[in-house]
């Protein structure tokens, strides 16, 4: 049965955009880019362009005309028509470019509106989409990588991941939501689909029920990062796998039906959470969904940070499956092609996107890796990363995006390398630069997060950045803390160079960076960075 | 346009956050700098000024500044 939208009865207590959404559904832009393809760039009325969103699509810096497109990724799963279905799309129209994002979507730069209606039939011919992967919906269902082959998942959630992307795919039910949404499920134990970050989510748990020990979920709500960032909270709720549907829509209606739409910097569903509580929170599910048993036993036991570079045995025996660095997520259509045959030479076809902006071949009988790992792409595109370039994560930065201060992709991307030459270490350190505060690239969640600002000096205007330290998910999950200071780009080698040699110095043996940030406290690191400061102003 | 917040330490140590609307980041600083002249007497001098966010303008459209 169709929704009312009760919030239009008082059109005074709604933002603009909620005004627009009212008066145009934001689905109904599709149909309308078809005719502005015929029609030119030209001819955009700017509240249409503000709903391009829905169909996954943003204009790029500086407003000239281009277009960047997000594709949906349900979980990371990619087959290999698929892949070279996006290389083609990047080859003859987006320059070449393909970047995989921190929800394992795919984004193409450069795109032009006469371009997208070939874009969609292309799409949609591999069974892909950008509809609603961006814009006031349900965006790309983020998940496992490894569903369906990882020896740490309780079950595979393949089946989940897609009867919850088809549920909310072009559901006019859910495509004028207060805000972003974005769920994630996943059945590791290493929680390796990000849940505390995200508005809903579904994570692995074990219940008895009627004498039986049954696999599920448990729900956790309210979560996001942006400039506020929340951690979600946890349901006192155990869900079957068979009821992930019936419970995602009740959340995503209580977040249609109750979120908030006055104000658009408080409306994503965290401030509903944060309001309510989870109590009351789930009272309101429990009304739509009916009775649910009560939260059983946890069964994440880590975090994995959505990291898989290496070879590693698949749960099947016999299958390995190959974690490959994408360097800050960024790659040509011509790799992704060459990726796609690979993954049909080696195995059968099966490509997964990650979280952190890198790629996994899957189902590789073991005999076949070692010819796998000669092949030529293996070279930039590796299992075997070094260091700091394997964890370093970027948003896209000034080369694209308007809210941008600073360039970061490229600059991640050379900070890692350079540190590479200058530091050994046995740990890891993930390092995420964002270009402002929205944290696209998920600064808060780093070990060593890097937001970008610029600052006025007698030399003229200068990027900069922000440090902060100690960011985690899973068990005692925790946002990172700023260091005081700000640092010019110019200097941030040195500075992290001294930062984490006095890492590698004091640390115990065996410890990892959380684990030191969490020994030493942050104050330690204030005193080094102090430190470094000082010396690079006496230079001066 | 966008709306900028600047960060503004001065050389006494205290600080200050000013918003600004400009068309790009050289003239937010360009108006932030003009703000304070206007605003204090004796003037302050300025040691460190930063842009740490940006927003596109619109109707309704700010910045929290906690105190
Ligand atoms: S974090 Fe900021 S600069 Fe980076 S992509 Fe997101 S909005 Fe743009």
């Amino acid at each position: 049965m169709p929704y009312q939208a009760t919030w239009a009865k008082t059109p005074e207590k709604l933002n603009k955009t909620e005004l627009l959404k009212l008066e145009k559904d934001g689905l109904d832009i599709i149909e309308d880019i078809y005719r502005y393809a015929k029609t030119g760039y030209e001819s955009i009325p700017e509240d249409d362009k503000s709903l391009f969103k829905w169909a996954g699509i943003y204009e790029q810096r500086p407003k000239d005309g281009h277009f960047m497109m997000r594709v949906r990724i349900p979980s990371g799963r990619l087959n290999s028509d698929q892949a070279r279905a996006l290389a083609g799309i990047a080859r003859d129209y987006g320059r070449d470019l393909v970047d995989i994002t921190t929800r394992q979507a795919v984004q193409f730069h450069w795109l032009r509106v006469e371009q997208f209606p070939d874009i969609f039939d292309r799409l949609a011919k591999v069974d892909l989409s950008s509809f609603e992967a961006c814009g006031d919906c349900p965006r790309t269902i983020v998940g496992n990588p490894l569903a369906g082959i990882d020896p740490h998942e309780l079950f595979d959630t393949t089946p989940y991941v897609k009867q919850l992307s088809d549920t909310f795919l072009l559901n006019r039910d859910f495509s004028n939501l207060p805000r972003k949404y974005k769920i994630s499920i996943s059945a590791s134990i290493y929680n390796s689909a990000h849940a505390e970050i995200n508005d809903l989510a579904f994570t692995p748990a074990v219940k008895v029920i009627d004498g039986q020990e049954v696999a599920g979920f448990h729900v956790w709500v309210g979560g996001g990062l942006s400039a506020k960032p929340y951690l979600a909270k946890q349901l006192d709720i155990f869900v079957v796998p068979e009821r992930v549907v019936d419970v995602a829509v009740a959340v995503t209606s209580i977040f249609r039906d109750y979120g908030y739409r006055e104000k658009r910097h408080n409306a994503r569903l965290k401030y509903l959470v944060a309001d309510w509580g989870p109590e009351k929170f789930q009272e309101k599910l429990v009304e739509l969904t009916g009775e649910l048993p009560s939260r059983g036993e946890d069964k994440i036991i880590g975090w994995n940070a959505g990291y898989f570079t290496g070879v590693h045995q698949q749960k099947q025996p016999g299958l390995s499956y190959v974690g490959l660095c994408v360097p800050v997520g960024r790659l040509s259509g011509t790799e992704l092609e060459e990726l796609a045959r690979l993954a049909d030479v080696y195995g059968d076809g099966s490509l997964r996107t990650c979280n952190t902006q890198n790629i996994v071949i899957a189902n590789i009988p073991n005999e076949k890796v070692e010819a796998l790992l000669q092949e030529k792409l293996l070279e930039r595109i590796t299992p075997y990363p070094k260091h700091f370039t394997a964890f370093a994560v970027s948003c896209t930065g000034t080369e694209f995006c308007n809210l941008a201060l600073v360039e970061t992709k490229e600059r991640m991307r050379w900070l890692a390398e350079y540190l590479d030459q200058e530091i050994e270490l046995d740990e890891p350190i993930r390092l995420h630069m964002v270009g402002c505060p929205n944290s696209c690239g998920q600064r808060q969640i780093a070990d060593i997060g890097l937001q970008g600002s610029l600052v006025k000096t007698g030399d003229g205007m200068k990027e900069a950045f922000d440090i902060y330290i100690g960011g985690t998910l899973g068990p005692n999950a925790r946002f990172n803390e700023k260091l005081s200071g700000r640092i010019l780009a110019d200097d941030l080698p040195r500075v992290l160079v001294a930062l984490i040699g006095f890492f590698k110095e004091t640390k115990e043996r065996g410890e990892s960076f959380l684990q030191f940030v969490q020994r030493v406290g942050t104050a330690a690191f204030q005193e080094q960075l102090d430190a470094v400061l000082a010396q690079l102003a006496d230079a001066r | 346009m966008f709306l900028y917040r600047v960060e503004v330490t001065y050389t006494d140590r205290s600080r200050a956050e000013v918003i600004v609307l400009q068309e790009s980041e050289e003239k937010a600083f360009k108006s932030a700098g003009g703000q304070i002249e206007h605003h204090y007497l004796p003037p302050k001098k300025v040691q460190e000024m930063v842009i740490v966010e940006k927003k596109p303008a619109a109707a309704g459209r700010g910045f929290v500044i906690d105190l």
